[in-house]
């Protein structure tokens, strides 16, 4: 059929090309996502009689998890986690950055651009030790900058250094990807918005935007499905003081590993992948929406 | 040229130096924790504790504990051989199902891609449970796909990159040309001559970017490697054996930061390398 073989590729070659990635996905991706849905239904543990014996206890992880306080907390400080360093914070800074940058010196651009691609590419235990000793109560930098001796900013205020943290690391992505939607805009109507005595933020919204906007809802996508699923927290504050950083995958992997409820983390980690599918579902609704 | 572009400098806007000082002063904070690594690896033991942002006395003793006592070169090189392998398959074989999916209609494509895209929101936490138990089932069959070895390392975080690597280069591969292809084909250039001689360089870009990304969760995994090298000692990568420094008690933070220093260069490297391609590639993967 030439209609569906634009490159004469051939079904025989054209599943060959694809199958090594579909097997691999399949069985060290699919398959165990699947499993974990399952364990999700059982009340197994890592140690104790249901370590041996699980049983089928349906969807009675799922009513748990929802009646559970520490879930719902959890859930909260991801949303919060999401909000404020992805969705409201990458985005903004990296289109910032992105925008300032457009017609800055070139060494400056280079210079700010390698710094932040660095922050986004280091290895996350290198950068988790580097905050916790920026942020380190005695003798750490930022006590030093700010002039605040005995200031425990991991623990005094766990949330807020996340996010800043999250900030710090994650811009990258966004300010790349603007960078290059803007390139797209045709610099004549930025030209002919100025002329007429658009305001900064009306050039924005009628002129930017619409060039770019499926960047943004892209952008907008991976950046929230990544915050969401970000296990650095743990590295930073595992989880502590008293719950108070525990978003969802420090959440899941503290019951798996810490407490060895193995049946009741898959569930929760089943619960986060339907927020992610309904995130999605919404990202592609409004992608749609563009033509 | 020059005669035409002077007066164009010579009118900027006031708005931009601000922006341009914004800039600096941004790109100041990125440095900050930065500059904070190398500082601390260089400075001598009794300078640790001092918050001076400076170090007159510089010194590699750090460098030589870390890579002395601690077996350090040999969880570099484990680690170099994970990642390394991990960018080699990823890159031909994301590379063979994106020119797939992409030139080739067929019945549930559509889903097929939908489900790429689902992939990256599987929580990683989770699925650890399951592969612990797959990987000891392997070893029993077949001993170098058990627990403690490195090659299910390479699979597990393989399989784990080529989603969005797949999503990625099908832009790529969808911005060529089909005419170019049918031109090819009239001169009589086989398929995968065709593939390698003028999809793949075209590709090539977009091919950078994945494997930058491809290399940096491996080299960055930090939950796979602890689940699947949970007792050996010698197979650990890099980002474990970081976790062993970390003592509560005795914080040897100029230990530390001299073996994150150590860590980050082979990012470095192959980011300097990389860099120009960064850019576009990732343009590239959210166009298509």
């Amino acid at each position: 059929m030439p209609a569906t073989d634009s490159a004469g590729l051939g079904r025989g070659r054209a599943l060959a090309f694809v199958a090594p990635a579909l097997v691999l996905i399949g069985i060290f991706l699919v398959f165990p996502a699947l499993w974990s849905i399952y364990i999700g239904l059982t009340d197994y543990t890592l140690t104790g009689p249901s370590s041996v014996n699980p049983r089928i206890v349906g969807a009675d992880n799922i009513t748990g998890a929802l009646s559970d306080p520490l879930f719902g907390n959890s859930l909260w400080l991801t949303l919060l986690f999401v909000f404020g360093s992805a969705l409201i914070g990458q985005n903004i800074l990296g289109f910032t950055l992105a925008w300032m940058l457009r017609g800055a010196r070139r060494w400056l651009r280079r210079l700010v651009e390698g710094l932040v691609l660095l922050a986004w590419i280091l290895p996350s235990t290198v950068v988790a030790y580097l905050w916790v000793a920026v942020l380190d109560r005695d003798g750490g930098t930022l006590n030093a900058l700010l002039n605040t001796p005995g200031t425990a900013w991991l623990v005094q205020y766990p949330m807020i250094s996340l996010i800043v943290f999250n900030l710090w690391r994650g811009t990258a992505f966004s300010m790349l990807l603007y960078s290059s939607a803007l390139d797209v805009v045709p610099p004549s109507q930025l030209e002919t918005a100025r002329m007429v005595g658009a305001g900064r933020f009306s050039t924005l919204k009628d002129v930017v935007f619409p060039h770019i906007r499926g960047h943004v809802l892209t952008n907008t996508l991976l950046i929230t499905l990544w915050t969401a699923n970000d296990f650095t927290p743990f590295l930073l504050t595992a989880g502590g003081p008293d719950h108070r950083s525990e978003t969802l995958p420090v959440f899941i992997y503290q019951q798996a590993l810490g407490s060895g409820a193995l049946g009741y983390a898959s569930a929760i980690s089943f619960l986060l992948l339907l927020v992610n599918l309904v995130i999605a579902l919404v990202y592609l609704r409004l992608l749609r929406r563009r033509g | 040229m020059a005669t035409v572009s002077r007066p164009v400098r010579k009118r900027r806007r006031p708005g931009r130096l601000i922006a341009e000082i914004a800039c600096c002063v941004i790109a100041a904070l990125v440095a900050v924790p930065l500059y904070w690594m190398v500082l601390s690896a260089f400075k001598p033991a009794g300078e640790i504790q001092s918050p001076a942002p400076w170090t007159f006395a510089p010194s590699f003793d750090s460098f030589e504990r870390v890579l002395d006592s601690q077996g350090f070169g040999r969880y570099f090189v484990n680690s170099a051989i994970v990642a390394l392998c991990v960018v080699a398959l990823s890159m031909l074989l994301s590379f063979l199902s994106a020119v797939a999916l992409t030139r080739f209609r067929f019945k549930g494509r559509t889903v097929l891609l939908v489900m790429l895209l689902v992939a990256q929101m599987v929580p990683v936490e989770a699925l650890t449970i399951p592969l612990f138990f797959m990987v000891q089932q392997a070893g029993s069959a077949v001993p170098a796909l058990g627990l403690n070895e490195l090659a299910p390392l390479v699979l597990v975080n393989l399989a784990f990159s080529l989603p969005f690597a797949i999503w990625m280069l099908r832009g790529f591969v969808a911005a060529v040309p089909a005419e170019l292809e049918e031109a090819a084909a009239l001169d009589g250039a086989s398929r995968l001559r065709f593939t390698w001689q003028v999809l793949f360089p075209l590709v090539a870009p977009g091919l950078v970017a994945t494997s930058v990304l491809a290399f940096i969760h491996a080299w960055n995994d930090f939950l796979f490697a602890q689940t699947l090298i949970f007792s050996d000692v010698d197979n650990r990568t890099l980002p474990q054996a970081m976790r062993v420094f970390y003592k509560p008690e005795e914080l040897d933070w100029g230990g530390i930061m001299a073996g994150a220093t150590l860590m980050t260069i082979p990012v470095l490297i192959f980011f300097i390398f990389v860099q120009r391609h960064l850019a576009s590639g990732l343009s590239g993967a959210v166009k298509g």
